[in-house]
């Protein structure tokens, strides 16, 4: 039954190269049910995006020093990482759902809001994110459509 | 390592002491040409520096012996052979880690995520998650693999070739390169000959070290080449179904030099 998920969700997305369109919705979540994973694995997985994020832009670190952002190992940082991942979580459920959807990243829009935040921190999200999702999922994913997809989300936490 | 640097100090040691022997020899070897134009007649010095000079060279030829068994006990191509067995018995035993994650190796067992193998940040205690972290299939470099068995390719080639056309390790995040290859396919039929190159991206992993190309038509069929470890002038190549997962060919790839 999972390998017919897999394989519906893999089949379906080549039809459409839409704006995360119903189908690439989908797909994002079905694919992002794999890559969050549980546990541990959760825990690693989050670990390597902060860790290319940061790579990135290591000046991102100073946003969060209150929950120990110079180390990613810290309790309290790997804490803060589950809870950014839990939020992501969130939006990409809502994705077939578009009012709850809007609700959610209205709500995350207003905790973000007054943090000034450049745009360019979303970008290193979004990149960090679509090197280490490859990395976690193996074999079928969808670049495109994260692509797609992360951008309405991100955009919808920037407000713009 | 610890061995190999205190290999590389008896080293240092023996060739410091081969340097001096030559120095020895040398002047030795000037006196007793001066001895013999100026004072012809002593017979017995002579004889006595050439004893010494005699021993000097046994004790070279034995320090240049004890010296190439050291070599021998250190010849990385026998580590590699070892190495390659070891990976074939550990690939019969049961795995040591969860899905997904890393053995450390050594004494000291350790289960680390794949994501963190060659990242640039050290998880094993041992540290041995970023000692291998050279990419053996670097630009340029040309695979041809023989066909082991084949029961899913359009065109059923007795050899593919995997040209790595160009990597990419993106800096922020090292554990998985970027790689763009072409599988190049001739073959030749009593009915026709053709040749195919098909354009490929994909990613190397380290944690595994893995070669995975996406498929590069629309048939599903995308490559996975799995290098032992040790040995980086062979790896295994299989065609896999993208959504089983399922092996349907086996080709077992040399380096071409």
């Amino acid at each position: 039954m999972k390998i017919l998920l897999v394989l519906l969700a893999c089949v379906v997305a080549f039809a459409f190269a839409d704006e995360c369109g119903t189908l690439e919705r989908l797909k994002i979540k079905s694919q992002w049910r794999r890559a969050y994973s549980h546990g541990h694995d959760r825990e690693d997985f989050a670990q390597a995006v902060w860790r290319a994020i940061f790579a990135q832009v290591p000046s991102a670190r100073g946003l969060f020093t209150r929950v120990h952002g110079e180390d990613t190992k810290n309790p309290a940082f790997i804490a803060h990482a589950l809870r950014v991942l839990g939020g992501l979580d969130i939006t990409i459920n809502l994705l077939d759902q578009p009012d709850a959807l809007s609700a959610e990243l209205t709500h995350l829009e207003r905790q973000h809001k007054g943090r000034h935040i450049p745009d360019n921190y979303f970008e290193a999200f979004k990149t960090s994110l679509l090197h280490v999702l490859p990395a976690q999922l193996g074999r079928c994913w969808d670049r495109e459509a994260w692509g797609h997809c992360f951008d309405l989300i991100a955009h919808g936490i920037e407000g713009h | 390592s610890e061995f190999a640097i205190r290999q590389a100090d008896t080293m240092k040691s023996l060739r410091l002491l081969l340097a001096a022997l030559a120095v020895v020899t040398a002047v030795l070897a000037d006196h007793h040409e001066h001895k013999v134009e100026h004072h012809g007649h002593e017979h017995d010095h002579e004889a006595q520096i050439d004893k010494l000079l005699e021993r000097t060279n046994k004790i070279t030829h034995s320090i240049y012996d004890f010296e190439s068994q050291l070599d021998a006990r250190l010849d990385p191509a026998r580590i590699r052979r070892a190495g390659s067995l070891k990976h074939r018995v550990e690939e019969l035993e049961e795995h040591h880690c969860p899905q997904h994650s890393h053995q450390c190796g050594g004494d000291d067992p350790q289960c680390i995520s794949d994501l963190f193998v060659c990242d640039g940040h050290t998880d094993c205690r041992n540290g041995e998650d970023e000692k291998h972290c050279a990419l053996p299939t670097k630009e340029g470099d040309s695979f041809v693999g023989d066909v082991v068995y084949d029961n899913c390719t359009r065109r059923r080639p007795e050899h593919i070739t995997v040209e790595i056309e160009s990597v990419t390790i993106h800096k922020y995040y090292t554990a998985s390169p970027d790689i763009h290859a072409h599988i190049e396919i001739h073959t030749d039929t009593d009915e026709e000959e053709a040749h195919a190159s098909l354009p490929a991206d994909g990613i190397y992993t380290f944690a595994h070290n893995e070669l995975y190309l996406y498929p590069p038509e629309d048939d599903g069929l995308a490559f996975l080449g799995e290098f032992d470890g040790y040995d980086f002038d062979h790896f295994d190549g299989y065609i896999i179904h993208e959504l089983s997962h399922k092996a349907c060919a086996h080709f077992v790839f040399t380096r071409k030099k």
